[in-house]
Parts: C-alpha cells; sequence; structure tokens
C-alpha cells in the first residue's frame, strides 16, 4: 500500500468514526431531552417550597444532632442501606436523633425503627447534595455539619458510629 | 514499501491513535472528578469494592493518576522527539487497573453509575473499553510508528476518543443509565 492509499484508507476510517460519534451525540442530545423532562416532573412533586429550612429536620426529644439518611424512590442502594441504617439508629445513641428523608410522594410511611421518617419535598431538597444516599448530620440550629456518601452498608456503619460520638458546634443557621 | 510493513505500520498507526483517545479520555474524564469530587466519591463508595475508610484518598489518587498520565502522553505526543513509552506503560497500567475494578463491580450485580463520565450505568462496555484501550496501548508502546505526530494520527484519535467516550450510550440498553 503506497502512502496515498493509506492516507485514504485512514481518512474513510475517520469519516466512519465521526459519524458513530454523530450517532451517539444524537442519542445524548435526546437523553438529555428525556432527563430534562423527567425532572420537571419530579419537581412538580417536590413541590414549589423556597429554600427556607424545614423545621422537621431538627433534632427532636432533647437530642443535640440530627443525623439524616437521604433515600431516593428507585435508588436501589438506598433500599439495601435503609434498614441498616435503622438498625443502627438505637436509642442507645444518646444526642441523635435519626431520620430517614426522601420524597415517596404519597408512599405510605415505612417502619423505620427507631428513626423517624420524613417524606417531604421541602426538606429532601434542603438536604440534597447530588446523589443519594447520603447521610447528612445538622445541629440543634439547623445547620448541615456533614454530608457525606452513604452507598454502602460499611460507610453507614462507619458514619452512624461516628455521629454518636461527634459534639455539635453552634454556629448559625443555614447550610 | 513492503505489504508486510504497511500493516504493521497502519497497525501501529491505530493503536497510538487509540491510545492517545485513551490519555485524551482521562483528561476528559480528570476534569469532570475535579469538578465533582463528591460526586466521585459517592460513586465510589456505591461500587463498594474499596474499603470505605479509603475511599477518599483512592479517589484523590485516581484524580492524580488521570491528570499526570493522560497528561503525559498527551505531551509527550505533542513534543516532537519527546519519548512516548513511559506514559505509555503507566497509561495501559492504568486502563488494565480500570478494566479488572469495573469487572469487580459488575460482578457485585448492583445497578451503579460507572463514575467514568457522566450518569452511565456499569455495564459489559465499560470493562471492554478499558481492555481495548489497554491492548492498544501496549502495541503502541512497542511499537510507536514513524511520525507519530501527524495529523492523520491527531484527526483519528479525536475520531476514536468520541466514539470511546459515548460508547456505552451507543450500545446501551434502555436502562443502561444512573442518575445519582
Amino acid at each position: 500500500m503506497n502512502p496515498t492509499d493509506a492516507a485514504l484508507v485512514l481518512a474513510w476510517i475517520v469519516l466512519v468514526l465521526l459519524a458513530f460519534a454523530c450517532a451517539g451525540i444524537l442519542r445524548q442530545v435526546r437523553l438529555v431531552q428525556a432527563e430534562v423532562a423527567e425532572l420537571r416532573q419530579a419537581n412538580r412533586h417536590l413541590g414549589p417550597t423556597a429554600r427556607e429550612f424545614p423545621e422537621q429536620l431538627l433534632p427532636t426529644g432533647g437530642a443535640e444532632l440530627t443525623m439524616a439518611l437521604l433515600v431516593s424512590p428507585g435508588c436501589t442502594v438506598c433500599e439495601e442501606v435503609t434498614p441498616v441504617f435503622t438498625r443502627e439508629a438505637k436509642p442507645a445513641r444518646e444526642g441523635v436523633d435519626f431520620a430517614v428523608v426522601t420524597w415517596a410522594d404519597g408512599d405510605q410511611p415505612r417502619d423505620v425503627g427507631h428513626a423517624r421518617w420524613v417524606d417531604d419535598g421541602a426538606a429532601y431538597r434542603f438536604l440534597d447534595p447530588g446523589w443519594t444516599p447520603a447521610v447528612l448530620t445538622l445541629d440543634a440550629t439547623g445547620k448541615v455539619l456533614a454530608a457525606e456518601p452513604a452507598g454502602s452498608v460499611a460507610a453507614v456503619e462507619s458514619l452512624v458510629g461516628h455521629a454518636a460520638n461527634r459534639q455539635p458546634r453552634q454556629v448559625g443557621r443555614g447550610r | 514499501m513492503r505489504a508486510e510493513e504497511s500493516v504493521v505500520t497502519a497497525t501501529a498507526t491505530a493503536a497510538l491513535a487509540i491510545a492517545l483517545a485513551g490519555s485524551f479520555l482521562l483528561l476528559w474524564s480528570a476534569l469532570g472528578h475535579v469538578r465533582a469530587f463528591d460526586l466521585l466519591r459517592a460513586t465510589i463508595v456505591k461500587h463498594d469494592v474499596v474499603p470505605y475508610r479509603r475511599h477518599r484518598q483512592i479517589a484523590l489518587a485516581l484524580v492524580v493518576a488521570e491528570l499526570t498520565i493522560g497528561g503525559l502522553v498527551t505531551a509527550s505526543w505533542l513534543v516532537s522527539g519527546a519519548p512516548l513509552v513511559l506514559g505509555l506503560a503507566g497509561q495501559a497500567v492504568l486502563y488494565t487497573i480500570f478494566c479488572g475494578y469495573a469487572a469487580l463491580v459488575l460482578r457485585s450485580k448492583r445497578s451503579v453509575a460507572c463514575g467514568c463520565f457522566g450518569g452511565e450505568s456499569i455495564t459489559w462496555v465499560i470493562p471492554v473499553r478499558a481492555a481495548a484501550v489497554a491492548a492498544a496501548t501496549t502495541v503502541a508502546a512497542v511499537a510507536v510508528p514513524p511520525g507519530a505526530s501527524s495529523a492523520a494520527v491527531a484527526a483519528l484519535a479525536l475520531g476514536a476518543a468520541l466514539v470511546l467516550r459515548y460508547l456505552p450510550r451507543i450500545v446501551r440498553t434502555p436502562e443502561g443509565t444512573h442518575a445519582t
């Protein structure tokens, strides 16, 4: 094969690859359009609430901290770790109030042991770090002290154990 | 030029183009990981392959490795006469690790995001893609063709990078995306 032929073959290969890439990009655009539509739908479920602090996230029963497990509908890993969180949420862990926060939109409240089941779009939106499941720690003023990924059993066990020994910092409300 | 030599040169050129595409993808991926480092941590935790207590260090090491190796290969290729072999060897090792890691996540049968670029789920495409890039990088490392910085290689590499980047979307199944 002479160099001209080789260049021609390469040029055709590039053309074919670019055609594949274009097909992929078009598919991506369609996917983005579908996801935007889904997000719009989800936002309607979450409700029109502003970024004001949802009071139900504050620790109850004299606790100093709220430890919230943030889970979203359709998240299979969330289904795996929620029982671990509720198992670890024992009343013996004094000073920590446990809550499972979601926006299940009409689902029946779940039995989450000693934790509270908070099905509230505004609370979910306030805490949402951009991924689920997540464990968030809030102090008595409502400040988010930590937001950590909780996508495994080991993660949830470690985070809940750590929170039980954590002292809240006295700072202003807000994130 | 004899026919055998032409075949060898074409193979080495194609391998180099795919290897370069791999380095572009490392840089592309690293930028996304730097921009959303916490999302990368969350994804690694969800994979449940490495110990939870080490996930932050591993995420950091991944970003450093992507930037270092991707930058080294790209820069070595751009600077005429610079040795490519060191970067290519590192890249072959890195993609082999990616392949093994993705295979481990696949074995767990968890429906989780890949964490490579966007929200696509881990499917068989991910380890196959990593293995292909590792193989091409190895070939390129042992047979860097003459005139390695030609425009044809650049065009081929860019095309290959786009195809490799969107490969999981091109061949994806309906459930092949994962939100967070």
